[in-house]
């Protein structure tokens, strides 16, 4: 896997398509860092996913895109095919850790960044054998994740456009930091962020300094890319990334903070609950659909991502003063924060 | 649901709708779980209002005064006792023009005759006093004779106030409606069916941009797959967007 690897990095570098050496030697010096902690998933001969390294009890974390079962086989960078067991796993983050049988004992576990990545920087994203050169646009976007549509923080990375599958990719920074896996790729069509519809999305674009071609071409010197040669990509927010190594690497769900309901924009302002869930402390504290949230603790909620966003930034356990309108009343409801995990259904087991 | 819906619920509550317009608010009552919610608590408040010894007057409305008089009847007019100060300047300048006159000599050769003095007859005051609704001389052929102020009420909440149902007491609100008597408020369409988006459909998503709010975008991550990355399909949608978030 390390030659391979090696001869992917040789086909992503090179003075002759124009990359500067230093660069290119750089991403291989990256890359040399990480490939003993990083395992590929196979089922037959076919390369799910990568799993990264994150304990040195022989953890590995992965794309659940990638995990077909409680248990899989894997292959190690020297080569080695080893049995992984399922611990645990989320669905809305899309993360699974397995327990591996055996792992290399001198490679180092990946640990996930902790918010020191600047628009800009550089990653690497790596799937199966392709290794592609990637920018770190922003921590800070927000995102809803069908089917739970929880609100989740996520990275945004953008690339050039792929020649094959990137679902799953592991995504490392040069030092060997865990960045995550990408969860999803923005629909390539005019709705997107690539289109003049969404500028704020094109201005975080174009804010980042393009990268240079690094695969064919020719010609010396840097490229510059326009949007129509670059995929955008979405991974967990490095903080998100951190508390879900830091639940599951102990065999437990990712608890979040959640009062059980759903909510929408309310016409004038405000959240409009959709539903509620039944037992859950929404319910307990009367809250009802077609309540109108118009403010939590005495700030403002004007949207249902504002409220989404103040939920998820609790402690479990804490208490929420919400403003509640409901028809021409006004309420002040407190509502206790609760938790949900959300374990994410595998796939049916195929046969290793 | 809208103001303009609500409106319409309010008024049928208090019976100011015709037949015709409480028939079709009924039936988009029917189609609608709000809107049969709305209407349930207004009517509620109204029959709380009924059962209300006294009612403040600026919640007077058509509908108790016409439950008061089939209840009770007109009364008689109260006899007056005491003087009614409104009449304190013209009496006493009758009082003054008395006094001339009888001081004046006279001129009939009648010592001390009686000089026939057109007495007007002051008229009783028959208007409505305010704080006695019930004697109004209500004339039950203006369906809307006064003018009234209704006013949308809201629980103004207390530091303390927690509740798990709709706060009982009625207290003023910020919004005031007029009813005049000449007219009714402007006609409303309500709106029906607010468009939603929805999730995992292939058609590209509504973009709604709040005029006074700078336009922020949220990501939509699918379930379906994007044919080129193989990973999961993302778009982007305005925050303004009809999308339902789990908290």
């Amino acid at each position: 896997m390390l030659s391979s690897a090696l001869s992917a990095l040789i086909v992503l570098g090179g003075a002759a398509n124009g990359v500067a050496p230093q660069a290119v030697e750089k991403d291989r010096a990256a890359w040399s860092r990480v490939v003993p902690s990083v395992a590929s998933i196979l089922r037959g001969n076919q390369d799910l996913g990568s799993a990264a390294l994150v304990s040195s009890k022989g953890l590995f974390l992965t794309h659940l895109g990638a995990v077909y079962g409680d248990r899989i086989r894997a292959r190690l960078s020297n080569g080695e095919i080893v049995e992984m067991t399922l611990k645990a796993s989320d669905e809305p983050t899309q993360l699974a850790v397995l327990q591996a049988s055996d792992w290399i004992k001198t490679a180092k576990p990946l640990a996930p960044v902790d918010g020191e990545l600047k628009p800009g920087d550089r990653v690497l994203a790596v799937r199966s054998n392709a290794i592609m050169r990637a920018q770190f646009v922003t921590g800070t976007r927000y995102g809803v994740v069908a089917p739970s549509q929880r609100l989740m923080q996520l990275s945004e990375i953008s690339f050039e456009s792929p020649s094959n599958q990137v679902d799953g990719a592991l995504v490392v920074t040069p030092d060997g930091r865990l960045v995550g896996f990408l969860n999803a790729t923005l629909r390539a069509n005019t709705e997107n962020a690539l289109s003049p519809t969404a500028p704020d999305a094109m201005a975080e674009f174009r804010s980042v300094q393009p990268m240079a071609k690094a695969v064919g071409g020719g010609g010396g010197g840097a490229r510059k890319f326009g949007p129509g040669d670059m995929t955008v990509a979405y991974t967990t927010a490095p903080g998100v990334l951190q508390r879900a190594v830091d639940s599951l690497v102990r065999g437990k769900g990712i608890e979040r903070p959640s009062i059980g309901v759903d909510v929408k924009n309310a016409e004038g302002g405000g959240a409009l609950i959709d539903s509620v869930t039944p037992g859950s402390e929404a319910d307990q504290a009367g809250l009802q659909a077609g309540d109108i949230v118009i403010e939590i603790d005495g700030v403002k909620i004007s949207k249902q991502v504002d409220l989404a966003k103040a939920v998820m930034n609790q402690e479990i356990g804490s208490s929420l003063r919400m403003k509640v309108k409901r028809g021409r009343w006004t309420l002040t409801v407190p509502v206790k924060v609760g938790s949900k995990s959300q374990k994410a259904p595998l796939r049916p087991e195929s046969a290793i | 649901m809208d103001r303009k819906t609500e409106d319409l619920i309010a008024r049928l509550a208090f019976g100011e709708l015709t037949e015709a317009e409480a028939a079709q608010v009924r039936a988009m009552a029917g189609r609608d779980a709000d809107t049969a919610k709305a209407l349930d608590s207004y009517e509620l408040l109204r029959s709380d209002l009924r059962q209300m010894r006294d009612v403040p007057h600026d919640q007077l409305s058509k509908e108790r005064l016409q439950s008061a008089i089939l209840a009770q009847g007109l009364k008689p007019r109260p006899v007056r006792h005491g003087f009614p100060w409104v009449w304190a300047p013209v009496a006493t300048v009758a009082a003054a023009l008395a006094l001339f006159v009888f001081m004046q000599p006279s001129n009939h050769g009648v010592p001390g005759g009686e000089k026939e003095i057109s007495h007007d007859i002051v008229a009783r005051n028959d208007t409505v006093i305010p704080n006695d609704p019930y004697t109004s001389p209500l004339n039950t052929d203006d369906t809307r004779m006064l003018t009234q102020t209704i006013e949308r009420v809201a629980a103004t909440p207390r530091p303390e106030e927690t509740t798990k149902a709709p706060p009982a007491p009625v207290r003023r609100s910020r919004t005031v409606h007029r009813y005049h008597a000449s007219g009714r408020e402007q006609e409303h369409t309500p709106d029906m069916e607010p468009a939603k988006l929805a999730l995992n459909s292939a058609s590209a998503p509504r973009s709604t941009v709040a005029a006074s709010q700078p336009r922020e975008s949220i990501v939509l991550i699918q379930t379906e797959r994007d044919g080129n990355t193989g990973a999961k399909s993302a778009v982007e949608v305005q925050q303004t967007e009809d999308v339902i978030v789990s908290s």
